[in-house]
């Protein structure tokens, strides 16, 4: 029996959110040691970028297409990568921000390499929620924090706690269960106010963010009303934050347990 | 065009860009030889305009479904109703046992 291992490999390495910023030195030589490098970023000017590192740098991009499943998209990526692992080689799929966070691709490449044998790894990355946290002057420790995926949080009942943040992410195709689309509307974005309107006011305070791409520019951080959501603009990279809504509840019970242990 | 690159990621990576004059932007952009398009996109954040010189469009970025469909053999993917596939989902952590 054979126990030498497949010779080739694989890494997902996250990029980070900004150009020049959030790279690191071990993800860089990630990128420029790997025979083939297949990228997917938030980007066009970032993948410019990652072009200089590497002889042979592959966009992932072609593979979108309107009116075509998402899931095909990605798992069509996924046997992208394998395929070159396959052949012998050491693979790197370079995505923007953390390859580990709301990234079905890199988990199922990595997920399918070892199951057939091959070495494969993640390399954490700066993520669009890390920059989140700076941006907006979060710290998720302080009142607790919640993170759904749009459509997600639309399609099943979630138990929400309205005195912690909530974040809500790809709100751009809320509501898509086609997974054909790019972009959903004023309809779907008013059906995602009537499920948060279960947990908050419609007044309640929420915030449009997206992170700088590029070491010049500001992030989007638009604060608005939640009814006004649905006539926002809102883009591919959008993500919405909702600040706590109410206070944090003491659970008395508990507190009196606590307190004759002492 | 790599010039114009060269210099995001010297300004992406060094604080000292923070809070430079426009000034010194502008001679910082003189001195790495950015062309005036180039150089008037930066110095006035115009993200879109610096997109069009460098024919970039927005891409895609999504990179996970809200909720998977099923593969056409019928294959089960790991996450639908909270569920993982099995422990190749798991293959380098183990989950300490409350018991």
């Amino acid at each position: 029996m054979n126990n030498t291992p497949a010779k080739g490999s694989l890494a997902c390495v996250g990029i980070g959110m900004t150009l020049g910023s959030h790279l690191s030195a071990r993800t860089r030589s990630y990128i420029e040691q790997a025979d083939v490098a297949f990228v997917l970023v938030s980007d066009g000017i970032i993948e410019l970028w990652l072009q200089d590192m590497n002889k042979d740098v592959r966009s992932l991009q072609p593979y979108y297409q309107e009116g075509k499943s998402r899931m095909k998209t990605y798992r069509q990526m996924v046997e992208a990568m394998l395929t070159e692992v396959r052949a012998g080689k050491r693979v790197c799929g370079v995505f923007y921000g953390h390859p580990g966070v709301f990234a079905w691709v890199p988990h199922k490449a990595i997920e399918t390499a070892r199951s057939e044998g091959f070495s494969a790894h993640m390399e954490p990355g700066i993520s669009s929620e890390d920059c989140l946290y700076a941006d907006l002057g979060i710290d998720p420790g302080a009142r607790g924090c919640q993170h759904y995926e749009a459509s997600q949080f639309m399609l099943y009942r979630r138990c929400i706690d309205p005195s912690a943040w909530l974040i809500l992410w790809q709100i751009g195709i809320a509501g898509d269960r086609t997974l054909k689309r790019f972009s959903t509307g004023e309809a779907h974005r008013q059906v995602l106010v009537d499920v948060l309107a279960r947990h908050y006011p419609l007044d309640h305070e929420v915030v449009v963010y997206r992170a700088a791409t590029l070491p010049f520019q500001s992030p989007r951080i638009e604060c608005l009303a939640l009814e006004r959501l649905p006539l926002a603009e809102v883009g591919m990279a959008d993500t919405l934050a909702i600040p706590p809504a109410r206070p944090l509840e003491a659970d008395d019970e508990i507190r009196s347990r606590l307190a004759a242990l002492v | 065009m790599s010039n114009v690159i060269q210099f995001l990621e010297k300004v992406g990576n060094a604080a000292q860009w923070d809070d430079v004059t426009e000034g010194k932007l502008e001679l910082a952009l003189a001195e790495a030889d950015i062309e005036g398009p180039f150089r008037s996109a930066i110095l006035n954040k115009d993200v879109a305009q610096l997109q069009v010189l460098l024919q970039q469009k927005e891409p895609v970025c999504f990179v996970i479904p809200g909720e998977e469909e099923e593969e056409e053999e019928g294959e089960e993917e790991p996450g639908e109703k909270g569920q993982l596939k099995d422990a190749r989902c798991l293959p380098r952590v183990r989950f300490a046992s409350r018991s």
